[in-house]
Parts: C-alpha cells; sequence; structure tokens
C-alpha cells in the first residue's frame, strides 16, 4: 500500500516535534546551572558592540542581479549532464542546448535592453 | 540508458507542436524586435503578435481532423478535443490582442503584453494536448506566470499593482496545491503518463483509495481556484476590477478554457473509473458557482466586477456538463457533455470579449466604471450600444443567442444523464442573472445621456471588433448547425 510510506513521515514528524521540545524545555533546564545576567541577554556579534537595526535595508537592485545570476546558475547545472551524455544525446541534444542557451541569451538582451543592468 | 526510449526526431516536434512552436517561437522573435526597435516603431509588435496567432491557427486548422496522433512516447497527442481548445484559444487570443491595440491607442499600455500574451497562449496549447503530469504542469505554469505579469501591466496603477499581487499569491498556491496532488498521482501509479497512471491505478483503488482521493481533492481545489469556482473564487472581482480591460478579457476566456482542459483531461483520463463516486462534490461545487456567483452579481455597481461576477457564474454552468454526466456509465453522454462544454466556451469567448470591448471604450470615455455610465449609450453610440445589448443579452441567455444555445445544450446534457435537480437550478440562476443584466440594458437605453458628454467616434478597430464578436454570437444561437456537426463528428480522445 502507498499509503503505508508515509507512516514514515509520520514518524520522522513525530520525533521532530519531540526531540527538540524534549531537551530544551523540559531536560535542559533540570540539568544546567541557571544564572542570567544582562551580558548573556544581548545579541552575539564576535565580540563587537552590537549597533543599529537588525532590519537592515537593502537597495532593491541587488535582488535583480541576484535573479539574474540564478538564471545563469541553473543554465550551467543543466549544461554539466548535456555535456557528460554529449556523444549519446547527438546532433538533436546539441541543438536543443544551442536553443536553451539562445532562450536565456534573449532573456539577458531584454535585461540589458530595459536597462536593469544599469546601477543609477 | 535503456533503449525503449524513443527519440524524438525535429520533424516529429514540428508533427506535433507545430501551433505551439509558432506561437512561442513568434513570442520570442516579437521580444527581439520589439527591443531593437526604436520607440516610436514599436507599434507594429502587437499586430506582429496578430499574425503570429493567424499563423498558427492556420496550421491547427490545417491539422484539425487528422486522427488521434501521440508523440515521444505517448506525452504529447494532437486530437480532437486538443484542436478545437486550441482554436478557441487562438481566437481568444485574436480578439484580446485586437482589443489591445484599440485600447492601446487612449491609455497607454507597455508593449510587452503582445509577448505575454502569446507565451501565456502558448502555455495554454500545451496544457490541451499534453497527456503527461509534468507537461501539463509545465505547460499550467507557463500561462499563470505569464498572467500575473500581465494583470500587473499597469505597474503605476495602484489597483493594477495589487490584483497582479492578489492573483500571484493565491495563484501560486493553488499551483502548488495541484503539483502536490499530482504527486500523490506520480507517488501511487509510478508513472507520471496520463494513460499508464489510469491502466495502474485500476488495481490501486482498493488499496490506495484514500490517497488517491486526497490527490483528487488537491487538484481539485487547485484548479477550482485557477477558474474561480466558489468557494475559490474571492480573488476574482479584485483581478478583474485591477487588470487592464483587455487582460481581465484573457483572463476571463483564455486563461479559464484552458484550465478547464486541464481539469477535464486529468479527471477524465486519471480518475474515470472513480468519478461515479465523486462526480457529487462537483456536482455541489458548481450549484453553489452558480448560485453565489449570479446573486454575487447583483450587490455591484461597478460593471467590472459585474461581470466579474457573471464570469464565475458562467464557470458553473461550465463545470455542469461533468458533475451531470457522472453518473451514467455510457461513453455517449461524456461526448455529449464535452460537446456542450466545447460549445459554451466559445460562445462564451464570443461575448465576454465583446462586453469586456465595450465595458473598457465607455469607462474610457465617460471616466467612470460604473453602471450609471452607461446611462444614455443609446444615444450617443448606437452601434455600440446595440452591440452591448446583443453580449448582454447573450450572457444572460436569451434565445437567439449563442448563449442561450450553448446553456440549452447544458440543460440537455443534465436532462438525459437524469438530473434534472441540475436543470432546474440552471434555470433558476439565469433568471437573476436577467436582473442585473437588464439594469446595464436600462441604463443604455432609457436613462438620458449626461449633458456633457461630446460624442465622440468609438474608433474603427474597436467597431469592427465588437462587430466581429457579435457575429460570433449571432451565428452560434442561430446557424449552429456547421459547428454542431464538428462537435459531433470530432474524436475527442484517445
Amino acid at each position: 500500500m502507498y499509503g503505508n510510506n508515509y507512516l514514515f513521515v509520520l514518524i520522522f514528524l513525530a520525533l521532530g516535534v519531540f526531540l527538540p521540545v524534549s531537551s530544551l524545555m523540559v531536560i535542559g533546564p533540570l540539568l544546567r546551572p541557571n544564572h542570567p545576567s544582562r551580558a548573556k541577554t544581548t545579541t552575539y556579534e564576535s565580540g563587537l558592540e552590537p549597533v543599529g537595526d537588525a532590519r537592515a535595508r537593502y537597495n532593491v537592485r541587488y535582488y535583480l542581479f541576484a535573479l539574474l545570476f540564478v538564471i545563469f546558475d541553473v543554465e550551467i547545472v543543466f549544461l554539466y549532464p548535456w555535456a557528460v551524455e554529449y556523444k549519446h544525446l547527438g546532433v538533436f541534444g546539441f541543438v536543443e542546448m544551442l536553443i536553451f542557451i539562445l532562450l536565456l541569451v534573449i532573456g539577458l538582451v531584454y535585461a540589458w535592453r530595459k536597462k536593469v543592468l544599469e546601477w543609477k | 540508458m535503456g533503449s525503449a526510449v524513443q527519440w524524438l526526431s525535429f520533424s516529429d516536434v514540428w508533427r506535433s507542436m507545430g501551433p505551439e512552436l509558432i506561437v512561442i517561437g513568434g513570442a520570442f522573435l516579437i521580444m527581439l524586435i520589439e527591443l531593437l526597435l526604436p520607440q516610436q516603431q514599436r507599434k507594429v509588435t502587437p499586430w506582429l503578435a496578430v499574425i503570429d496567432v493567424l499563423l498558427a491557427a492556420l496550421v491547427t486548422i490545417a491539422r484539425f481532423g487528422g486522427g488521434i496522433l501521440l508523440y515521444s512516447n505517448a506525452d504529447y497527442v494532437v486530437d480532437g478535443f486538443s484542436s478545437l481548445f486550441k482554436l478557441l484559444i487562438l481566437l481568444g487570443t485574436f480578439f484580446v490582442l485586437l482589443l489591445a491595440i484599440a485600447e492601446q491607442r487612449k491609455q497607454s499600455l507597455p508593449y510587452e503584453y503582445s509577448y505575454l500574451m502569446l507565451f501565456a497562449s502558448g502555455g495554454a496549447m500545451i496544457i490541451t494536448s499534453g497527456i503527461d503530469l509534468v507537461l501539463l504542469y509545465v505547460g499550467l505554469e507557463l500561462l499563470s506566470i505569464a498572467t500575473y505579469i500581465l494583470v500587473a501591466l499597469n505597474r503605476k496603477d495602484a489597483r493594477s499593482s495589487e490584483g497582479g499581487l492578489k492573483y500571484l499569491i493565491i495563484g501560486s498556491i493553488a499551483s502548488a496545491s495541484i503539483l502536490y496532488g499530482l504527486s500523490f498521482l506520480y507517488g501511487v501509479a509510478g508513472s507520471t503518463n496520463l494513460g499508464q497512471i489510469a491502466v495502474t491505478l485500476q488495481n490501486a483503488w482498493a488499496n490506495d483509495g484514500t490517497i488517491l482521493f486526497v490527490s483528487f481533492a488537491l487538484i481539485l481545489a487547485g484548479v477550482a481556484v485557477k477558474i474561480s469556482v466558489v468557494p475559490f473564487h474571492l480573488w476574482t472581482p479584485d483581478v478583474y476590477e485591477g487588470a487592464p480591460t483587455p487582460v481581465t478579457a484573457y483572463l476571463a476566456v483564455i486563461s479559464k478554457a484552458a484550465v478547464i482542459a486541464f481539469f477535464l483531461r486529468v479527471f477524465l483520463f486519471v480518475y474515470g473509473a472513480k468519478y461515479q463516486d465523486w462526480w457529487l462534490v462537483i456536482a455541489w461545487l458548481a450549484v453553489l458557482t452558480m448560485i453565489i456567483g449570479n446573486f454575487g452579481a447583483l450587490a455591484q455597481r461597478n460593471v467590472k466586477r459585474i461581470l466579474a461576477y457573471s464570469s464565475i457564474g458562467q464557470v458553473g454552468y461550465l463545470l455542469m456538463p461533468f458533475a451531470a454526466i457522472g453518473q451514467t456509465q455510457n461513453v455517449n453522454d461524456m461526448w455529449q457533455a464535452l460537446s456542450a462544454t466545447v460549445f459554451y466556451l466559445f460562445a462564451y469567448a464570443f461575448m465576454t470579449i465583446g462586453a469586456f470591448a465595450i465595458f473598457g471604450k465607455v469607462a474610457q470615455m465617460r471616466g467612470s466604471e460604473q453602471v450609471e455610465a452607461f446611462a444614455g449609450l443609446y444615444r450617443t453610440h448606437p452601434w455600440l450600444a446595440a452591440m452591448m445589448a446583443i453580449f448582454l443579452l447573450s450572457l444572460a441567455g436569451l434565445p437567439l443567442t449563442g448563449g442561450f444555445f450553448g446553456k440549452f445544450m447544458i440543460f440537455l446534457v443534465a436532462f438525459n444523464a437524469g438530473q434534472y435537480w441540475l436543470g432546474v437550478i440552471l434555470f433558476a440562476t439565469s433568471a437573476v442573472a436577467f436582473y442585473y443584466y437588464f439594469g446595464i440594458l436600462k441604463a443604455i437605453f432609457v436613462q438620458e445621456p449626461p449633458a456633457d458628454v461630446e460624442s465622440s467616434r468609438s474608433g474603427s478597430m474597436l467597431t469592427v471588433l465588437v462587430g466581429l464578436c457579435a457575429l460570433g454570437t449571432l451565428v452560434l444561437g442561430l446557424l449552429p448547425d456547421p459547428f454542431l456537426h464538428i462537435l459531433n463528428t470530432v474524436h475527442w480522445f484517445g
């Protein structure tokens, strides 16, 4: 029965909830010494004094560059298996991959013409 | 590598996906042309898209009736079902592109819409032909992602951005739900091919009935969001109101038609055997959709929202044939239900796009989207007023129009299947629909136009487009025989 496979998911789920709760909330407090002080509650920043708000703001343009980067990163993921199986796939695979790269290049041209790459 | 894998050749790709290749390849080409042309000459890009759509339609028609062809290890099929839906999608895209060109003369839309619509239509066409879960999902996402962008096309308009964001979030959740349901299906059957799944499931019902019902419910919920079935309809009025009018028409017609094709393909192929136990779910969804869609429209004063609620009600009518045939074993009933759905979708495409076209024009001229904006349209623009009357009467389902004949066919399906109660609800909710359609007609014909309105010309482009839509509506109502003949003789599925 296919449904039985989900029994493992259920067991993992139960363990995933039980272990952290039991160790952090029940066993930990019973075993550890408890000496709170002000310095212990401050934010840990490698020994430096914590400065400013935790919610730092970035320029939204970083995200555009990140998106473009991800697209070409994924392209590499597809190129590797194709290169390994190149002889097997033959001309059909070669042309398919050329079409794939061409589509990505069109995307880059689009970004370039719409002035996404200019940092103002 | 098993030798059982049969490699595709380029001629196979062309023979199976010709129209899709023309649409999607053309979209990339038009995108490049738009990028390379100087700003003043970009006006031609929507016209290139129109030519592209016509070319794809020609190829589809030339291959029509060529029997059932399977490609790529039976992952892609060209049959009567897919050809008819592709023609519907291309027809709708053609009209919506013309509408966008007509709208653009007044309100400047970015030219991106011309190729985004082509991408969306390409995805929609892949849905109609794919019989592989992955392929179906890729087509669905291509359609969805392109329409998310289209809704937010007027990015400086706050309502358009709001609609786009709402549609993105709700549509993504719906896609995730569909994908989750498909994953259970794959888990049980061990294959992504619909035909193989159907064969495997025949033995799996006894053991895995529960998990298959979960997958059925998840896919149904996702599809229901995409075609705005009550109770998953709440995004519809906001998104339809915010989107530019041509995009609203696109969502209402093409997006819905494609997802209905997805729904029919998956449910009839995969769940066919078990469908008799679960049909009541769909029947009640259809009933709720008809009732809430039509009663919801009563409370609205904004015409775009009225049309949005009315399109929700229409989806109830479209679901009804499949709710009605749930209990029968007779294959002919299924073909009849498919005919009724496809006929109604064609009539729906004509009348909805026509109504949105006139609405867009009136909203521009009078600067208001309320029912009052239509006051005295008959005096100032007799042609638009007469055409709007045809569309509204057809949407309401009055005789001599395509809308009436479509509803009649749906009623016959319910009647033949013995589901009289569904037929009764169809007529009762249509009677409610009369009320709000006649509110608009009253404004057009009875009320006086506001004094300060100058009688501007309606624009030749819009006049022609509206005339074509009205012609389609009337032909489907008065001379349905040739089209019915095609529907009766076509080979729907393999």
